[in-house]
This record gives C-alpha cells, sequence and structure tokens, in this order.
C-alpha cells in the first residue's frame, strides 16, 4: 500500500516540476532587459510607464534596478538589452567605444542637497551645491554617498572635485575622512540611510519627493544649473552582441521618446509633484530651477 | 535434496566455515546443532543465498550456488530463511506478510486468500490489522513464520527461532515447526543450541563445532587437551578433573564425543576390558523413544541412554551415584 | 516604535486581503523554490541511496565532500553561478542570466549536498536487514532498493524538506542571479531586502510574516519526520 502511495507522489512531482519549468520556460521569448537606474524604479516611474508599453508591442520588460555604473556593465557585457542612465561622460565613453547605439535623451529632474533639520553645518540656503558641499566637509557632518558609481554618484564626485575637497587626480574621487559614508545601494535605500544617521545626501528630486514622507531629512540647497539631472535611454549595440532584443529595445526608445510616452513621464506625479521633465528634444533643458 | 560440496567461508583469520560434503534431506527438518559462534548462522545464510561462499557449491535440485556470485533470485524466491531478531517491515503484520507475495507479482485477492491462511497457519489471525513493530518479540517471529510460510518455499531456514521470544510463543512455535514434517514439498533446516529442543523436533541432528560438522553423534561433546600417552591410547584431560583414555593421533586442545549409546551405566563398578570408567550420580532423567536419557555429572555432564526395563530393574533414580563405563574406542577426538 | 505597530497592521490587512503583489512575490518564491528542490531531489535522493549502499575506496572521503558542501555560503554559490551564466562566461549564449531558470540553478547548487548529505545518512539508518528480510523473501535487487527506500521514507522527505527550507528563504542567490524583476524574479526573500531599503515595512513585514511562517512550518515538518 505504501508502496504505491509512494509512487502516485511520485509521478505528481515529476508532474509539477514539469508544469513549473515549463510555465517559466515560457516567457523567455519576448523579453526586454532593461537595466534602470535606481531613480525610476524607487519613485514608480517605470511600473507606471512600462505596462502600457508591453501592452502595445505585446513583450515583457524586465527591469533590474541597477546604478548607472553598474547598468552600464551589465550591458558591456551583454547581460541587457538597454540601459536607462544619467550620466552624460560615462554614457558618451559607452557609445564611444561601440557598446551602445541610438543614445536618446528622455527626461529630467534636478538633483538636491539634503539633510538633518537642524542643519548643523549651515549648508542651507546655498544656492551653489559647491559651497554647501565645503560647509559641510568643513563641519566634517556626516554625509551618506551612494558610493555605487551611478549617475548620482558621478554627480556628487564632480562637485567635490569642483569643491577642491577630493584628493586629485583626472578621475573623480570622493573625500575621505570618516563623517563620509558610501552605502553602495540604490537611492531610496541610501535616504533611508541618511535619515537613520541624520546625514547630508545629494539626492535627485524625484526619488527623495517620493521618500519625503518616510524620512525626515529636507531640502537644504536646490537650484544651481550643476545640479541639473538628464537621463538618457541607450540600446545595446546588435553588432557587439548579436543576441541581444534591438528591436524591442528600439521600439522601447522610440516609444519613450514619443509625444504618448514623453506625455505618460510629464504626467506621473507623485504627492503633486512632477518629478521627471520630458525632455526628449530638448536636452539639458526643459526645467526651470527651482521648480 | 540440498548437497553441499566443498564448502569455505573465510571471515578474515577469525573464523572459518568448512563444509566437505553434507546433504540435508528432501522433506526432512534436519537441526544443525552448536554453540553460539559456531558457524551454523554463516551455514543458513550461505544456503539462503544470502552471502557467496569463498569456495565450494551448494546443489538443490536442478539450480545450484557456485562461489563469489550472489544468488539468483530463483534460488532466494524458493529458499527463505527466519533469524532469531526478526526485521519488520513498517506497516501492519498483514502488510508484511504480503511482501513476498508481491515480490513475486501474485495478484491482490490471491494475495489477500493466501495471508490470512498463513496468519491462521501461525495462529495470529488476530493481529491483522495491527502495526507490525507494536508486537512482543514473540508475536513478531510468529509473523515472520508466516510471512515465510506464505511463498510457499522449497527450503525453510530458521536460525535460533525460539532463541529470543518468551515461552509461550516458543512452545506455538515449536509446535508450528514439528507440524510442518511430512509436507513432502518442505524441507526444514533449523539452527539451534539447545540439544533438546534439535531432538524434539527434527529427524536428524547435524552438530557443528568451530566451523565444521562434527563426524560423530552429537552428545557427548567436550573440550579437552591430551595430556599425556604413548602412540595410540592418549589421555585426554576435561574439565572437572576428569580424565578419559582415547584411540587418537591428535594431540593439544581437542574436542571429544562419547557415542551415549556406548556407555554402560551400573550400580557398582565394573572391571573390564574397557580404559574408561568414571563415576558420577545421576541429574535426571527423561524418557525419549522407550529408552530413557540419563544425565550423569562425573565431572563433565554424560548423557547415557538406557532401555526402559533396564531403569527400571536397576532403579536408577537422580541422586544415585552410578558407574560409567565405556571403551576407548568408542570416544571420538577431533 | 508606532510605526511598526503601523506597519504589522497594515502587513496583516495585506495578507489578509491577497493583495496582489504579495500573492505574485510568494507565488514567484514558491515556484522556483519548488523547482530547484524538485530537481535536486531527483538528483539528490538516488545518489545518496547509492552512497550509502555500496562499499568502495574513498566512500568515507565522499561523504565528508557532501557533508562539507553544506557549508557552501550561498554568496559564493551565486558568484560561481553568476560567472558561468554572464554573456562572458563559458555557459553566456544559454542567456540565462537574470531569468527564474538562474535563479534555479543557483538554488538547485544550494539544494543538492543537503539532499544528498540527508539521503546518505537516512539510508544509513534503516536496518541493514530490511534489505536482506527482503532478499530472503524472494525480492530481486532492485525490490529490495525500493524495500529500503520504502523504509527509509521518511527521513528522506525530511531531507527533501531540509533542502527547500535552505532555498525558499535565501537571498544571496536569488538576487544576484534573478536581478529582482518585479512579478518574474523578485521572491520573498530578495522583495523584502528591495522592499525595506525603500522604507516600504508594511509590504517587507506582510512578506516577512509569510517567510517566517513557511521556514517554521518546514522546521517542525522536518522534525517530525525525522522522529518516525
Amino acid at each position: 500500500m505504501q508502496i504505491m502511495i509512494s509512487k502516485g507522489v511520485f509521478q505528481l512531482c515529476i508532474l509539477l516540476c514539469a508544469l513549473i519549468v515549463t510555465s517559466i520556460g515560457s516567457h523567455a521569448a519576448e523579453r526586454l532587459k532593461l537595466a534602470a537606474t535606481t531613480s525610476t524604479v524607487d519613485t514608480g516611474l517605470l511600473d507606471s510607464l512600462l505596462p502600457p508599453f508591453e501592452k502595445k508591442f505585446t513583450v515583457k520588460v524586465d527591469v533590474i534596478s541597477a546604478g548607472t555604473g553598474k547598468a552600464i556593465r551589465l550591458a558591456e557585457n551583454g547581460d541587457v538589452d538597454c540601459i536607462l542612465v544619467h550620466a552624460r561622460e560615462q554614457e558618451e565613453k559607452f557609445v564611444n567605444e561601440g557598446h551602445g547605439v541610438n543614445r536618446r535623451a528622455v527626461m529630467c529632474n534636478d538633483f538636491v542637497i539634503v539633510g538633518p533639520e537642524n542643519d548643523p553645518a549651515r549648508a542651507a540656503g546655498k544656492r551653489d551645491a559647491v559651497s554647501a558641499l565645503t560647509a559641510i566637509a568643513g563641519a566634517q557632518a556626516p554625509f551618506v554617498s551612494r558610493g555605487d558609481d551611478s549617475g548620482t554618484h558621478q554627480k556628487e564626485k564632480e562637485l567635490w572635485k569642483e569643491a577642491g575637497l577630493a584628493p586629485g587626480g583626472a578621475v573623480p574621487s570622493p573625500p575621505r575622512g570618516a563623517w563620509y559614508v558610501e552605502t553602495g545601494q540604490g537611492m531610496g535605500a541610501t535616504l533611508t540611510i541618511a535619515d537613520e544617521k541624520k546625514a547630508y545626501c545629494l539626492a535627485d528630486r524625484a526619488t527623495y519627493t517620493a521618500f519625503s514622507d518616510k524620512v525626515g531629512l529636507r531640502i537644504l540647497c536646490e537650484g544651481d544649473r550643476r545640479l541639473l539631472n538628464q537621463y538618457a535611454i541607450i540600446a545595446v549595440s546588435p553588432a557587439r552582441h548579436p543576441h541581444v532584443n534591438y528591436i524591442h529595445a528600439m521600439r522601447l526608445i522610440g516609444w519613450l521618446t514619443s509625444p504618448e510616452g514623453q506625455k505618460m513621464i510629464g504626467d506621473f506625479k507623485k504627492k503633486g509633484f512632477v518629478l521627471f521633465r520630458p525632455n526628449a528634444y530638448q536636452e539639458g533643458r526643459g526645467i526651470e530651477l527651482p521648480h | 535434496m540440498l548437497q553441499i560440496e566443498q564448502l569455505v567461508k573465510s571471515y578474515g583469520s577469525a573464523f572459518t566455515l568448512e563444509v566437505e560434503q553434507l546433504e540435508i534431506a528432501e522433506g526432512a527438518i534436519t537441526a544443525l546443532l552448536g554453540p553460539n559462534g559456531s558457524g551454523k548462522s554463516t551455514l543458513l545464510s550461505l544456503i539462503a543465498g544470502l552471502r557467496p561462499a569463498d569456495r565450494g557449491s551448494i546443489r538443490m535440485g536442478s539450480m545450484a550456488l557456485g562461489p563469489g556470485s550472489a544468488a539468483p533470485v530463483e534460488w532466494r524466491r524458493a529458499v527463505t530463511m527466519i533469524t532469531h531478531k526478526p526485521f519488520l517491515f513498517q506497516g501492519t503484520v498483514e502488510e508484511n506478510v504480503g511482501y513476498g507475495l508481491r515480490f513475486r507479482g501474485t495478484p491482490r485477492a490471491a494475495r489477500l486468500d493466501r495471508i490470512n491462511r498463513a496468519l491462521k497457519q501461525a495462529g495470529i489471525e488476530m493481529f491483522g490489522r495491527r502495526k507490525a513493530r507494536e508486537l512482543s518479540d514473540g508475536e513478531a517471529q510468529m509473523v515472520a513464520v508466516a510471512r515465510a510460510l506464505v511463498v510457499e518455499p522449497r527450503v525453510l531456514l530458521l536460525d535460533e527461532p525460539t532463541a529470543n521470544i518468551d515461552m509461550d510463543n516458543a512452545a506455538s512455535l515449536e509446535l508450528l515447526i514439528a507440524s510442518l514434517s511430512g509436507e513432502k514439498d518442505l524441507t526444514v533446516v533449523f539452527a539451534t543450541h539447545n540439544l533438546e529442543q534439535a531432538y524434539r523436533l527434527s529427524t536428524r541432528v547435524v552438530s557443528i563445532i568451530r566451523g565444521r560438522p562434527v563426524p560423530a553423534h552429537p552428545e557427548n561433546i567436550f573440550r579437552g587437551t591430551v595430556a599425556g600417552g604413548r602412540d595410540g591410547i592418549k589421555t585426554i584431560a576435561l574439565r572437572g578433573g576428569v580424565q578419559i583414555e582415547a584411540d587418537t593421533p591428535l594431540s593439544g586442545s581437542v574436542h571429544v564425543a562419547i557415542d551415549p549409546t556406548g556407555i554402560v551405566v551400573s550400580k557398582m563398578e565394573l572391571r573390564s576390558s574397557a580404559r574408561n570408567s568414571l563415576a558420577g550420580r545421576i541429574v535426571s532423567a527423561s524418557a525419549h523413544d522407550h529408552r530413557v536419557r540419563l544425565a550423569v555429572d562425573a565431572g563433565v555432564e554424560f548423557s547415557v541412554l538406557v532401555t526402559e526395563q533396564s531403569f527400571r530393574e536397576m532403579a536408577l533414580h537422580p541422586g544415585e551415584i552410578v558407574y560409567l563405563t565405556f571403551k576407548s574406542t568408542a570416544v571420538k577426538v577431533f | 516604535m508606532s510605526y511598526l505597530i503601523d506597519g504589522f497592521r497594515e502587513a496583516l490587512r495585506l495578507i489578509l486581503h491577497l493583495n496582489p503583489e504579495v500573492l505574485g512575490i510568494s507565488l514567484v518564491s514558491i515556484k522556483i523554490a519548488a523547482a530547484s528542490t524538485l530537481i535536486a531531489s531527483a538528483l539528490g535522493v538516488p545518489l545518496g541511496f547509492s552512497i550509502a549502499s555500496r562499499e568502495f575506496h574513498g566512500k568515507g572521503l565522499v561523504i565528508t565532500v557532501f557533508n562539507t558542501l553544506l557549508a557552501l555560503p550561498t554568496v559564493v554559490v551565486g558568484l560561481m553561478v553568476y560567472s558561468l551564466l554572464s554573456r562572458q562566461g563559458p555557459l553566456g549564449s544559454l542567456n540565462l542570466l537574470f531569468t527564474p531558470l538562474a535563479m534555479i540553478i543557483g538554488q538547485f547548487v544550494l539544494a543538492m549536498p543537503i539532499i544528498t548529505a540527508l539521503s546518505i545518512s537516512a539510508i544509513q539508518h534503516v536496518d541493514r536487514r530490511a534489505r536482506d528480510t527482503a532478499l530472503t523473501l524472494g525480492a530481486s535487487e532492485r525490490q529490495a532498493a525500493r524495500v529500503v527506500l520504502s523504509e527509509g521514507r521518511f527521513a528522506l522527505l525530511a531531507a527533501i524538506i531540509a533542502g527547500f527550507g535552505r532555498v525558499f528563504a535565501e537571498v544571496g542567490v536569488s538576487m544576484m542571479l534573478g536581478g529582482n524583476i518585479r512579478f518574474y524574479t523578485r521572491n520573498i526573500p530578495t522583495a523584502i531586502a528591495l522592499e525595506t531599503g525603500r522604507g516600504e515595512f508594511a509590504l517587507a513585514i506582510a512578506l516577512g510574516l509569510i517567510l517566517l511562517t513557511v521556514a517554521f512550518g518546514i522546521n517542525i515538518l522536518f522534525q517530525c519526520l525525522q522522529r518516525r
């Protein structure tokens, strides 16, 4: 009797296994792998933006949330089909070296320097981001950085370099000191950590807005032209990696920069604020500082 | 019907079973008698086909087991063994008894029918639905017996079957074994260290000592040391200070066996040509097939046979002092 | 403190109302862990049985190796499989990275040593007489092997469940190989990591409760089975 039961159970398991594996495998065909910078994911932008695209073109977009640096490395490896990032210099290098094609601007917003309510370093009110950071460094006030090679991190390092507070060298690098902490994580996680430590942080306005009710940090410096944040989408070169889903990558690029897609971006609001300004045809412009 | 030839099985340097020639009669009940560690279990497991021999062969009808290789399944379906500590499978008694039939592919209806009959034969039909592992040792052994009988083997082997069980179940089991005699398609071989049991249940007793069958009547077997003597007649010292004389070329540590029928019992010391004369006290008497077996303590316990008539005439009661006389040629030394 | 209590309350609400996000993530978790456990069992149980049943040179060494593999850190497994599956790696052309299949492969590597090592132990604990008894009752070698498996079935089931428990709750392999893609490779542990970082405590707690329930439930089941 028991031998019969175990046989039946065994056959049932095989059946289950086959079902599971085939149901998982069947998705393989129409999938587009997009590595997108964390601010586009954490704010919920892609969650609202992609479903209409997926429906229209019968494709499933796999969004891998990664900082710009990591996204570019994934793309160079051919592990994704396209990237949505925001670090101009790195993007140009990526395209010039032949890894990516068809870079198109998509949207923009700005960065803000946020910090604790009591603002011990007195960074508030400084319209100049560089002087704000100088004040923070001078007071050795706690500062939490992305530290993950993301677009935000790149911008931050450029500012430190301009402030003369980073060790020298051609490549921008972060300042040294116990007050300066690198999390290696996405924007949302980094803001949470900064909040926990009552530290200063450079964040994109969109993610900050989405998180403003969860963290006790406030905006202390904004409006500097330097703080402009431009997002672009690039397809991985099919010449480099013949297997990539180039067609759907192109369709996504086309759609995001189409009037339809751009309108959806502009309509995306959190707490009454527009987080991303569509500027596919006006790169470097399209936002008036401050909002 | 079972023919064993030149069979050898060694376990390292510690122990070797050697059977030059042994025939087990078909349809009979044969007992293997010997102390623990004498090789009975090894011999049974070889006959069962569970272990391969190092050398030699076992033949049964048209099938034969050679050395080195495992027994084919046909052999194991004809020969079944019950051990002194039976292993019962998880599940009920009925399920246990049915295992052998399931291996043979017996269809369900026939299975159930045969299981019920086997349970009845073993006297455990009320245990059918019980969980097998909840039974006592004695009950478990009866399940094992039912499990073996239900497959209708040609050869049934039992290794010390009553060694570990309570008296009631032991008695039932002995009755069951005895009832199997006369089933012409069934050959039974059981191992025991109990002489009484061997005689009670079997038609033939084969003694096994230190891995070899004993070429003698399996009674009055003692260990001793050759103490001295010239060529031919040697003096052998047994336990209890007993010394006997025997005709043998062997020396050193030996076994002796004295045929009970070659021992003369007398109330007074005999003067005769017989070299051995020992005094002893009668410990017990038991009737046996129109003979009386006396156990006499003469330093070591002797087993002697007298006729019922002699027993009555000589008033040989327990406690009496008697003299045992036997020739040196009645002593087998090996 | 109040936000924790609020989060807890909200979490229970999410669970009771069968929130689609929670359901979707749980389903991904179950499907992937079940698939990898089944495959690891299909290979590990027979392997464990063979190793336990036979005598061969180096048997002790083999058993030691499997027991040692139990200590494989999950992130190291993630790293190894990642480097195999990445486009630049030897199996890159299979395009498996960031798919559920990649997670299944990684989880399989984690579950296999546990299931094999525990299967070896399970079979070794089956009374030696079981096989001989089956053989003397007329079983063929195959039938006798099935009997041994059957006698050890509770311990074997415990082995499989232990394997499932390990992969269901781990985050390293799932994160590195799956990419935490929503409704695709985002399972309970990776979702908890993500949502906690995002400050979405209610969702994280809801998922955490489910994970705890499954993990404890599995452990209790494991202990019950081991005792039989």
